[in-house]
């Protein structure tokens, strides 16, 4: 099947493959969505368990994201407004000092890949560009932490975006977190280990 | 045993041996500046005298068998036109990446003493060494030649550059191991003992063991062999989950292996305790800044119980250690080394 052949070509980072099986699914008819959901996306799942078993790594991830994004740019032309209407939409970055975007960037994709806006903040975000995002509406904030000050930072984040009184959920990650300190420490709504693990929690908080 | 000098213990260690106790390094380098009441500003980083002053008071509060000078990654990024952001509780990190956007490596110039860090870090050196070095270590670290890399031109482009032109990221590589060797050469010239090589990008966790072997190793291993050439001691850093590359790792050259080894210390010396000083392994955050004296404490003595048997292991924090890791922490790392004597029951 098409859809299959398309993620398959993802999953093995086979980047001129992917591009043409996508082409040839426009060119067929086959329904926009369908090729995003159950094959690009499909694909960078499949990309996102190599990782978790140490099949692949962070210049894999960067790959299939490339390939994914390339993709992707063909097909999204095509979706009505409605159609392309996202779960969620927020931002993500690292906190003020950090800037090892690796984890990052690999959630930001998966989270595109399923279906949520995600903007990329970029690294040593600053406090205010996290709160003209929830004053701006975001659905949710990732602050990615990778330092025990990046810990403080995120703290004074969280702070100030309750004392504004923002709703906007809040997750977090990085090596510098654990479940348990993001939710002591740094007071998040949720933690998430890996880019799976924030995709999964994530679908939690904002179900189709 | 007689009782052994810092310098003495951490050799003995180093050439594989049991020393008269447990030698202890608890990394103090941006942390120490809380103990002279001083932020990481530029200002501060840039002056040897008050950083060398940060790293004395550590050392006589807290004691331990060597000093670190400067503040580690970096430098030499900073040093090859990168600008950095200077933080008052971390090190400086690199802004904008000076091979990002226009990837010509005649933009780099070379490494020399007026640049960026470069002086202060080496005459922190010759500060610690005038003090310290008869009896302890005075160690530095520099960055490895593939993170190095990757901060002058981003893991994207890096990434990108080693699949569609690896002729290019050959010389980037070989540009960056020309100019590590060149700082190499002023810190030994200021009185460096022991070089700690840093490659946090070298991790399992960012790249395959194919790819370190294929791009790291070799730059790595010129650099040590230079080291060695010296008459110095080059000790290698990764990262967290290193166990694919722990074999790779001694061909590197290197006499020691630091970093916070992952998945465990006992099955690290297991495979190659016999073949390199292992440095490690009381995780700096969940165990040091985030736990208590008798966390450390315990995880002290289970990284002794591990890796200390027939010599061969320092104990140490396995990275660098934060602002606010609680004095009493430090505190019961290096006394439990120090009540540690050989041999071990």
């Amino acid at each position: 099947m098409l859809l299959d052949d398309i993620a398959q070509a993802l999953a093995e980072l086979k980047k001129p493959e992917t591009a043409s099986l996508t082409d040839q699914a426009i060119d067929e008819g086959l329904i926009p969505t369908d090729i995003i959901l159950k094959g690009l996306c499909a694909g960078m799942d499949k990309v996102g368990e190599r990782y978790e078993k140490k099949e692949y790594f962070v210049p894999d991830m960067l790959k299939a994201s490339q390939i994914f994004n390339e993709a992707m740019s063909k097909v999204r032309p095509l979706i009505a407004d409605q159609e392309s209407k996202p779960r969620a939409t927020g931002v993500i970055g690292l906190v003020k000092g950090n800037t090892q975007d690796n984890g990052k960037n690999i959630v930001q994709v998966m989270l595109e890949a399923n279906g949520f806006k995600a903007e990329d903040l970029g690294k040593s975000v600053a406090q205010d560009k996290f709160l003209q995002a929830a004053s701006g509406g975001a659905d949710f904030i990732g602050l990615s932490i990778m330092t025990s000050a990046g810990v403080k930072e995120a703290k004074k984040v969280v702070a100030a975006l309750q004392q504004d009184g923002f709703r906007a959920r809040l997750i977090v990650g990085g090596a510098a977190v654990d479940a348990k300190k993001a939710e002591e420490i740094i007071g998040a709504d949720g933690y998430a280990n890996d880019a799976g693990e924030a995709v999964l929690i994530m679908k939690q908080w904002f179900p189709n | 045993m007689a009782k052994m000098s810092s310098l003495e213990r951490v050799a003995t260690a180093i050439q594989l041996k049991e020393p008269d106790r447990v030698p202890v390094i608890p990394v103090l380098m941006i942390r120490a500046l809380r103990e002279i009441g001083v932020k990481a500003t530029q200002q501060v980083l840039k002056d040897p005298d008050i950083m060398a002053q940060a790293k004395i008071a550590a050392f006589k509060k807290y004691g331990g068998d060597a000093l670190v000078a400067g503040t580690g990654l970096n430098v030499e990024a900073e040093a090859l036109g990168c600008t950095m952001e200077y933080q008052e509780e971390e090190i400086p990190i690199v802004q904008d990446r000076i091979l990002e956007q226009n990837p010509s490596l005649d933009r780099l110039g070379e490494i020399d003493i007026h640049k960026g860090r470069v002086k202060a870090v080496a005459k922190e050196v010759e500060i610690l060494n005038g003090e310290y070095g008869s009896n302890a270590v005075v160690g530095v670290c520099i960055s490895g030649p593939f993170t190095t890399s990757m901060e002058l031109r981003g893991l994207s482009g890096a990434v990108a550059d080693m699949e569609n032109n690896p002729g290019y990221f050959k010389s980037l590589m070989e540009k960056s191991t020309r100019e590590i060797i060149r700082y190499v050469d002023i810190l030994i010239d200021h009185g460096a003992l022991a070089l700690d090589m840093l490659e946090p990008l070298c991790s399992c966790d960012v790249i395959s063991p194919d790819m370190y072997r294929k791009w790291a190793l070799p730059y790595q291993n010129t650099v040590m062999e230079h080291i060695k050439s010296k008459g110095r001691v080059p000790i290698i850093h990764v990262c967290t989950y290193t166990q694919p590359i722990w074999n790779t790792l001694i061909e590197s050259g290197a006499l020691a292996f630091h970093g916070d080894i992952q998945p465990s210390l006992k099955k690290c010396n297991e495979d190659i305790g016999k073949k390199i000083c292992l440095i490690g392994n009381v995780h700096p955050i969940d165990v040091l800044l985030y736990g208590s004296a008798e966390d450390v404490r315990q995880t002290s003595e289970e990284c002794i119980k591990s890796a200390g048997p027939g010599g061969g292991f320092v104990l140490a924090a396995g990275c660098d250690t934060g602002f606010d890791v609680p004095d009493e922490n430090f505190h019961a790392m290096v006394e439990t080394a120090q009540r540690t004597n050989y041999p071990l029951n």
